[in-house]
């Protein structure tokens, strides 16, 4: 008997973690949904059966769906409003239109819910926009419980210009189910009272969903490759020439697919056991504070579908997603999924660029990266890294893109960054042409301008200046972050990130929740940082405003020292004044390097506090040159060219970029006038 | 036959612009003067922001595109406007003396005895030799890139195919559009020929008459700039590999890099002359006097070769202008 109780007891303790693992995914939707693509028509006819289970303690009377589609539906939704019907540039073409529209809402009793639901427009009560739509329910659906919908729509695809649709004969099918929105309980990102967040379709944001099971059948023409998120189960011909392919994931919390008669199939594999070396563990081990063990990571299937005239390019995208693979999972965790689908859209396609869905991302390149010299511009390895980035910071960590999109893009990019850097150096990461490098931290300077002064990181997505999204959204935090790596430490950034990964996964966190996790794992308060850097619209500017020196001791002849500019005298002691300024808001200790004539060097810390300080020597030697930031700790200094001043002007970057100026003009005008 | 005729007119064109160091000496001073007055606002605003900066010592290392922009925002107004206003004022007082530039270079070569460029030859021309190099110029990089653009669009369906498909889109739209441009561009050459040599009255009978001469011997004159270009991009790599053995990161380096940047300038203008002087002979060559009014009655692709002997004066030798009426206009 007792030994019975012990083994019941060790059961129990054994179970235990496994209840309370949150890295287990909460199944809080369940679809199971059969679509018919008409390739001709770019129609889809689908029908779905959605489970959702009630994760709050809350009775709810009502449910919320994205109805994205919708958002293609007329130049007067709000996307388009937005928008101004582009995204990067590429524009909606006038017959493009799509749009969804329901047939029936059906309970188990058959019961069609279609004649009382409403569309809302909670972020701007734009009465044109359907992209959202409210279900009031007959029964409220209790704490813990479930109810099961039945729905039937018909849907258009809308030519590619914005994230998904088709061109020619290729499809990128996004945003196309009716797709339950969030109900956040009470205490989630800060609620106080639980409800749903369910947010109309902008022209910056579209992802915020809950976690499940999605099993999805998809019936295309048999000429055409079908590409989607999670595992393929089946694939059953049909004898009218159309295939019905067979999808399952579970733990996602949304479902992309793609088909084109074109694509070239490449299917690879990431093996833990080749990708990655024993070095590489243990040096991730010893960096997070952990055991080998528990950084071994898992094989992914990869399936690439390239277009047939980049071909020249696989290997690179292979490449890529294996890096990807390797770093992100030794970094942030094992990504925790079978499958990897890459997507490779064509040319008249760009709107398809660069997107990410569970387990399916797409790509982007061109053709003219083939080859040398432009092979060495790495847009497309930059593309999948980026994506697959997003299985983290959205796929598993599933934060609001629509109300925080920093911790979505920003960590992307700050993630990106890293193994990029890592794969490729820290001087020509993005370009690396023989006379032209372009590396990471070019990137981000060029977009760090002190004009960004009116926006805050943390916002809305839909509220931000005209055309300041990708600096608030993608570059601004990451800045953010490197110069945090810089304030506690790269070991402790890469436990900080390990930490917040492993804790939020499957979940849904708020700005304030990496803010705890920051704190506590470096052991700062870091709230005042973020404070000023996320939550504050501050911009960080130091600069050396003036360098002085003046004599103040003289010898007469014979004495050892250094002749005053006049002559005469040799010159014994010289006063010299550095000013320093904060032309930015935010308020942080920088380090000032004072080098004097001599060679000597000093190193001086200034808290920042007051808008101005000055600095004064008195010695043998007069400072020659004073730089501030003179280890790069600050990535959000605006301007770099500030931060340091000397005495003695040097005009040899002057010279030598004028004389090259003078020979390009001088070719211009051999060209134009002989 | 012509492949080989090309190259050697351009040997001969060269060897004939070496042996005239005055003239490729005064091309290339005028070159460097005009480009020098739009390059010493650059230079005097590279000073201004760089030199008491020691962060902008990292552009003696390499080109960095955020240092330049942060110099840009610490900027009082627009160095933008600044480096557009030299640029286009360099360009615009380029365009404007070409025709001088062109015409003396023609003379020269015409007397290649040495006398002195005829000053009334170049005035009388200038007017139309600025509205052929204008049109002219204008025509052949306008017809160059919708060709290009053209192709590009047609071949598109070689994209879906494969990745080899795409490089024989883009080699063919870039192939043709080269051609287009070398054709076009020529054309003004010997057109310029044509009208200095005092064989046509208006410009764009120049024009026309340079055309005809080229669609005469495409080939020919394919393969001359073809030759030339091989030969300037051979000397830019040799330039680009001596500079990058020595990167310019103190004055003297500097200075041996602008040294080395004249260099290849000089070769350049003097590629150009030979060329010019290729195109004259074949002008010549086929053109003889009497003038040919139709094409009929000349033969197809005769070796241009003419440069053994001078050109002859306006008027001389038989030679007769070609009404406007005549070449078209």
């Amino acid at each position: 008997m007792l030994r019975l109780l012990i083994v019941a007891l060790v059961l129990l303790a054994g179970s235990a973690p496994a209840l309370a693992d949150q890295s287990s995914p909460p199944r809080t939707v369940d679809y199971r949904i059969d679509v018919r693509l008409d390739v001709v028509k770019k129609e889809l006819t689908g029908s779905e059966h959605v489970v959702w289970t009630n994760p709050s303690t809350d009775t709810v009377t009502d449910l919320w769906f994205h109805l994205y589609l919708n958002a293609f539906r007329s130049d007067r939704t709000t996307f388009f409003k937005e928008s101004g019907g582009q995204l990067r540039g590429d524009y909606m073409p006038e017959d493009g239109w799509g749009w969804t529209d329901l047939k029936s809402i059906r309970l188990a009793d058959g019961m069609d819910l279609l004649p009382v639901a409403r569309f809302e427009q909670p972020d701007d009560g734009n009465g044109e926009d359907r992209t959202v739509l409210r279900v009031p329910l007959p029964q409220p659906v209790p704490a813990g419980g479930s109810i099961a919908i039945d729905i039937a729509w018909h849907a258009k695809l809308p030519k590619v210009f914005a994230r998904t649709g088709y061109a020619r004969d290729f499809f990128l099918v996004g945003q196309w189910f009716p797709k339950l929105a969030v109900y956040e309980p009470a205490g989630v990102r800060g609620r106080k009272v639980g409800g749903w967040n369910c947010h109309q379709f902008h022209a910056n944001s579209e992802f915020y969903a809950d976690f499940g099971r999605f099993d999805v059948r998809m019936t295309v023409p048999s000429t055409f490759i079908v590409g989607a998120t999670g595992e393929r189960v089946g694939a059953d011909a049909h004898p009218n020439g159309t295939t019905t392919y067979h999808y399952v994931q579970d733990g996602v919390h949304d479902f992309g697919w793609t088909a084109d008669p074109r694509f070239v199939e490449v299917t690879d594999t990431f093996s833990a056991a080749r990708d990655v070396t024993q070095d590489e563990y243990r040096h991730t081990a010893v960096t997070l504070g952990r055991s080998v063990d528990s950084l071994r990571l898992s094989d992914i299937s990869i399936r690439l579908l390239m277009q047939p005239g980049r071909t020249p390019q696989i290997a690179r995208y292979l490449a890529a997603a294996k890096l990807a693979i390797k770093w992100f999972g030794l970094w942030y965790g094992p990504y925790p999924y079978r499958t990897l689908t890459i997507v490779d859209p064509p040319s008249d396609a760009p709107g398809a660029e660069g997107m990410e869905y569970p387990t399916f991302i797409t790509g982007g390149t061109m053709p003219l990266l083939n080859w040398w010299p432009l092979s060495h511009v790495r847009e497309p390895e930059e593309v999948i890294v980026h994506e697959y980035a997003h299985q983290y910071w959205y796929g598993l960590v599933a934060s609001n893109e629509f109300e925080e999109p920093w911790l979505d893009e920003g960590f992307t990019s700050y993630s990106t960054g890293q193994a990029m850097e890592l794969a490729f150096g820290t001087a020509s990461t993005l370009i690396d042409l023989p006379f032209f490098k372009v590396s990471e931290r070019d990137l981000l300077r060029l977009t760090n301008s002190p004009e960004h002064r009116f926006d805050r990181v943390r916002q809305p997505a839909w509220t931000y200046s005209p055309g300041e999204y990708p600096f608030y959204a993608y570059e601004k935090p990451e800045l953010v972050l490197r110069t945090l790596e810089h304030m506690i430490g790269r070991q402790a950034m890469a436990r900080v990130m390990r930490t917040y990964q492993e804790r939020w996964r499957y979940r849904h966190p708020s700005s304030d929740d990496f803010y705890t996790v920051a704190s506590e794992v470096s052991n700062r308060d870091l709230r005042g940082y973020f404070s000023q850097v996320v939550d504050a619209p501050g911009i960080v500017d130091y600069d050396v405003s003036s360098l002085t020196s003046h004599p103040i001791g003289r010898a007469s002849a014979g004495t050892v020292g250094r002749t005053a500019p006049g002559g005469g005298e040799a010159v014994t002691a010289w006063r010299s004044k550095v000013v320093i300024t904060r032309r930015g808001d935010v308020i942080l200790p920088v380090q000032l390097l004072l080098t004097y004539a001599d060679g000597k060097r000093e190193r001086v810390t200034w808290d920042g506090r007051d808008r101005w300080t000055a600095i004064t020597r008195e010695g043998p030697s007069p400072i020659a040159s004073a730089v501030l930031d003179p280890d790069d700790a600050l990535p959000l200094d605006a301007n770099v060219l500030n931060n340091g001043r000397r005495k003695s002007p040097d005009v040899r970057v002057a010279s030598s970029w004028a004389a090259r100026w003078l020979f390009w003009v001088q070719h211009v005008i051999a060209g134009a006038g002989l | 036959m012509t492949r080989w005729a090309a190259f050697s007119e351009l040997r001969r064109g060269v060897g004939i612009a070496v042996r005239q160091p005055r003239l490729i000496a005064a091309l290339w001073l005028w070159q460097l003067v005009v480009a020098l007055a739009g390059t010493l606002p650059v230079f005097q605003w590279l000073r201004d922001t760089t030199a008491l900066r020691p962060a902008a010592d990292r552009l003696l290392v390499r080109f960095s595109l955020p240092d330049v922009v942060d110099a840009v925002r610490t900027t009082q107004g627009s160095p933008v406007a600044m480096w557009n206003a030299a640029l286009s004022g360099s360009l615009l007082l380029t365009v404007v003396t070409a025709p001088v530039v062109i015409a003396a270079t023609l003379d020269a070569l015409r007397d290649a005895g040495g006398e002195p460029v005829n000053a009334r030859t170049v005035s009388n021309c200038y007017w139309r030799l600025l509205r052929l190099t204008v049109f002219g110029r204008g025509t052949a990089i306008v017809a160059a890139i919708l060709t290009a653009a053209g192709l590009a669009l047609a071949l598109r369906p070689l994209h879906d195919r494969s990745s080899s498909g795409v490089l024989l889109a883009l080699s063919l739209a870039g192939a043709v559009a080269a051609c287009i441009g070398a054709w076009l561009w020529a054309a003004v050459d010997v057109g310029a020929v044509a009208i200095v040599h005092g064989r046509v009255r208006g410009a764009f009978a120049g024009w026309v008459a340079g055309l005809r001469t080229v669609l005469r011997v495409p080939a020919f004159t394919l393969l001359l700039w073809a030759s030339f270009a091989v030969a300037l991009i051979g000397a830019l790599l040799l330039l680009a590999a001596g500079i990058a053995s020595l990167p310019a990161t103190t004055l003297p380096l500097i200075l041996l890099m602008a040294a080395l940047h004249q260099a290849f300038a000089v070769w350049r203008v003097v590629l150009r002359v030979g060329v010019l002087s290729a195109e004259a002979g074949a002008w010549m060559c086929l053109w003889p006097s009497p003038l040919p009014t139709s094409v009929e009655t000349t033969p197809a692709e005769p070796p241009p070769s003419v440069h053994h002997e001078e050109h002859p004066r306006p008027g001389q030798d038989g030679e007769r202008e070609i009404d406007d009426r005549e070449a078209g206009e």
